[in-house]
């Protein structure tokens, strides 16, 4: 017997911090971009193996480790929808030795984290600057990112 | 009957509730890790269907394992060429897409962060990755302007919303 299954096309990449809500801890900046990276970077997946955001990951990932020169670690965290990965790397250290691979519904609404305050920053502030738009002016690629942003955004309308 | 969904409030599980909402049937929703364990209980028979991206069903499809019933976007996948837009077979104005991003966590210097998008944009430019992603069932998409970008989310935002609500979703998780 023949399955059914709908088929949701999937887009590129752009890189967009979770937020802006810790810019002043940026400014304490120890690390120059021009030494970065100068160690491995974790490359967090927030699924299962064997799907679309881990094939992508990998790929973009390997790209990177050929143009930067370190490696760039995939580690699947798999969990409520994509709410484990995206907690995990809200609570990383903010030196961008810990990046993710976000889809369309990797980030969450802040009501899924409700205690998590972490995710809350990430979530909850600046309603009206998508992450994603902000990545973009500093160059990253096409339509996708900001879903952080743009939940956030949901969460206060509502 | 029940579908399967790669985690509860992905766009995955919206679309499916976007579904049962346009041809008003009740379906029990059953969240997996990710595409590859909920496929393989789709392919097994335990969940009747799911939405799912391109990729990870590519093979299933073509190894006659899984019947594509249509893509969610309006122009057809280059690597799935039989399978029809659901516009076109009895859902007009069907048009839904899943995206990939890379994000980091709050407070990234932002020499950092702008290193890293001009690298993405670089590999993402890059003829063979979008060769790669192309055959794969993806959509490698080119950056629009920022402006545009925050369109796109906008309306997204109120499209998934307004669902979201609909669906109880947020408080049935």
């Amino acid at each position: 017997m023949m399955k059914a299954v709908l088929v949701a096309a999937l887009t590129g990449c752009v890189l967009a911090p979770l937020a802006q809500a810790q810019e002043k801890a940026s400014e304490k900046a120890s690390e120059s971009a021009s030494l970065y990276p100068s160690r491995p970077v974790t490359f967090v997946v927030p699924f299962a193996p064997g799907g679309s955001t881990g094939l992508i990951a990998r790929l973009v990932g390997q790209k990177l480790e050929q143009r930067l020169g370190k490696p760039f670690i995939i580690d699947h965290r798999a969990g409520g929808g994509g709410v484990i990965g995206v907690t995990q790397v809200a609570h990383g250290t903010p030196d961008g030795y810990t990046i993710m691979m976000a889809s369309s519904t990797g980030a969450r609404d802040q009501r899924q984290c409700p205690q998590d305050p972490a995710v809350r920053s990430a979530q909850g502030h600046h309603p009206g600057r998508a992450a994603g738009a902000d990545a973009l002016r500093a160059g990253g690629q096409s339509r996708p990112a900001g879903a952080v942003g743009g939940r956030s955004r949901q969460a206060r309308q509502e | 009957m029940s579908f399967a969904s790669v985690g509860p409030g992905t766009i995955h599980h919206l679309n499916a509730e976007m579904f049962k909402s346009i041809f008003n049937i009740d379906v029990v929703h059953v969240p997996y890790k990710g595409s590859a364990p909920a496929l393989q209980d789709v392919v097994g028979g335990h969940v009747q269907f799911m939405f799912v991206d391109a990729p990870p069903a590519k093979a299933l499809i073509e190894g006659g394992k899984l019947r594509a019933l249509g893509v969610t976007t309006l122009e057809r996948v280059e690597a799935l060429p039989d399978v029809p837009p659901l516009a076109e077979v009895g859902i007009p104005n069907y048009n839904t897409a899943s995206w990939h991003s890379v994000s980091t966590t709050a407070g990234v210097p932002k020499d950092i962060v702008d290193k890293l998008a001009t690298e993405i944009r670089a590999v993402m430019s890059e003829p063979e990755v979008q060769k790669l992603l192309l055959a794969e069932g993806a959509i490698p998409q080119i950056s629009p302007s920022p402006e545009e970008f925050k369109r796109y989310v906008d309306a997204e935002i109120v499209r998934w919303g307004a669902l979201v609500e609909k669906a109880g979703i947020l408080h049935s998780q």
